[in-house]
């Protein structure tokens, strides 16, 4: 790949989103161990947009808290830091992207469907995994195909080429976008990721989500991603731009150190949460 | 166990859709919230019933989907199972929704 050249394209795509200036400032505070609740809550109790939607989404059924939950202070503390961090961050995302073309509306609906299921499955191998930071998966997830977002929207012709030869030539998206674009949705979403600051370890995961291996130290956490993208597309959790499903990283599977008869539960919990969550994340 | 409505809480905030089965974590959130009342629907497990011709056709479709999706790595046999629950999960999810 000619990464001078994409870098190009990128830098020329003026209206690219950028992430709020309120998400990376809690993104930089979470990420300061000396930070306090306190902190927290006064950075996001400047945003009035931030601050409604973080008492509507702790007082939604998803989190089923019984009582009403009327203070930014009162959700940090029984969400925590990492929690609220990746709230936000995640519904911010999701606004950064709003669908301008009727006839592409459907489509990135279910790239995001695909993209939450994965999120979803991410957490769930994670939670079997015993993995410490959950949250940090879930965002993975969702991220894991911000690149095919981008090209969707930046370069809507070019994605239907590729959609319609992944589907015509029964190959994977991937497949379609080295042949089409010379590069992948993973190189488009590095380098977004670089360009909103996100943590590094996010952004190798994004852009190793098909080969974990060249994820060095988060190879650990590109592996749980990979699997949770073949488990979405097998069940058709979303679409992810092809009808194929990615072979498995062999490596991948050893790091993970999973057995197999762990999968059937994995399925099942995404199948049941994705209902709850997709309804939370619609929450107007 | 299956929603047959969707419930909401007394100020009428939707809780759970239609169709969504009830777990145990949902349960106690339904308790937490004070929903009124709820609605499920009567057992349709994929086992129970005979299917008509209509229902193998659909499990003849999802499955030849599958095999087409898979067809370039279902020797791995990790990707077998994934394949095989998959199966199995279209399959109740079709049963789950269709209607009637």
């Amino acid at each position: 790949m000619n990464t001078d050249y994409l870098k190009r394209i990128v830098k020329r795509i003026d209206d690219l989103p950028t992430l709020p200036k309120t998400v990376l400032r809690i993104t930089e505070l979470v990420n300061n161990p000396k930070s306090s609740a306190r902190d927290l809550a006064k950075i996001v109790s400047d945003d009035q947009v931030l601050t409604a939607r973080l008492l509507r989404l702790v007082n939604s059924s998803f989190y089923g808290f019984p009582r009403k939950i009327s203070t930014v202070t009162g959700a940090i503390v029984l969400l925590g830091f990492d929690a609220i961090r990746n709230l936000l961050l995640t519904t911010s995302v999701f606004d950064l992207f709003p669908t301008k073309d009727k006839a592409n509306k459907l489509k990135q609906e279910k790239l995001w469907d695909h993209s939450l299921g994965c999120a979803l499955g991410a957490k769930a191998i994670g939670n079997h995994l015993r993995y410490d930071n959950l949250e940090e998966l879930f965002v993975s997830g969702l991220l894991h195909d911000i690149g095919k977002i981008v090209e969707m929207l930046f370069f809507p012709k070019d994605f239907d080429t590729i959609t319609s030869r992944a589907e015509s030539e029964g190959i994977l998206m991937v497949a379609a976008e080295e042949q089409v674009l010379g590069y992948t949705h993973a190189e488009i979403g590095k380098l977004l990721a670089e360009r909103w600051n996100l943590p590094f370890k996010l952004v190798s995961v994004i852009a190793c989500h098909h080969h974990p291996e060249n994820a060095g130290a988060y190879s650990h956490e590109a592996a749980i991603v990979h699997l949770s993208d073949i488990l979405c597309r097998a069940m058709n959790t979303g679409a992810a731009g092809d009808n194929k499903i990615p072979p498995l990283n062999r490596a991948a599977w050893d790091t993970l150190q999973l057995e197999p008869g762990a999968i059937e539960p994995i399925m099942e919990e995404i199948d049941r949460e994705f209902d709850d969550i997709s309804l939370f994340m619609n929450t107007e | 166990m299956w929603l047959a409505k969707p419930v909401h809480d007394r100020h009428g905030v939707l809780l759970l859709r239609a169709d969504t089965q009830l777990s145990s974590a949902n349960i106690r959130m339904l308790k937490a919230w004070g929903a009124p009342e709820v609605w499920v629907q009567s057992d349709k497990e994929p086992d129970k019933d005979p299917q008509p011709e209509h229902d193998n056709d659909i499990k003849k479709m999802l499955e030849d989907e599958l095999e087409k999706k898979f067809s370039d790595v279902k020797q791995d046999p990790v990707m077998a199972e994934i394949m095989r629950v998959a199966g199995k999960h279209l399959l109740n999810r079709y049963l789950r929704r269709k209607p009637g």
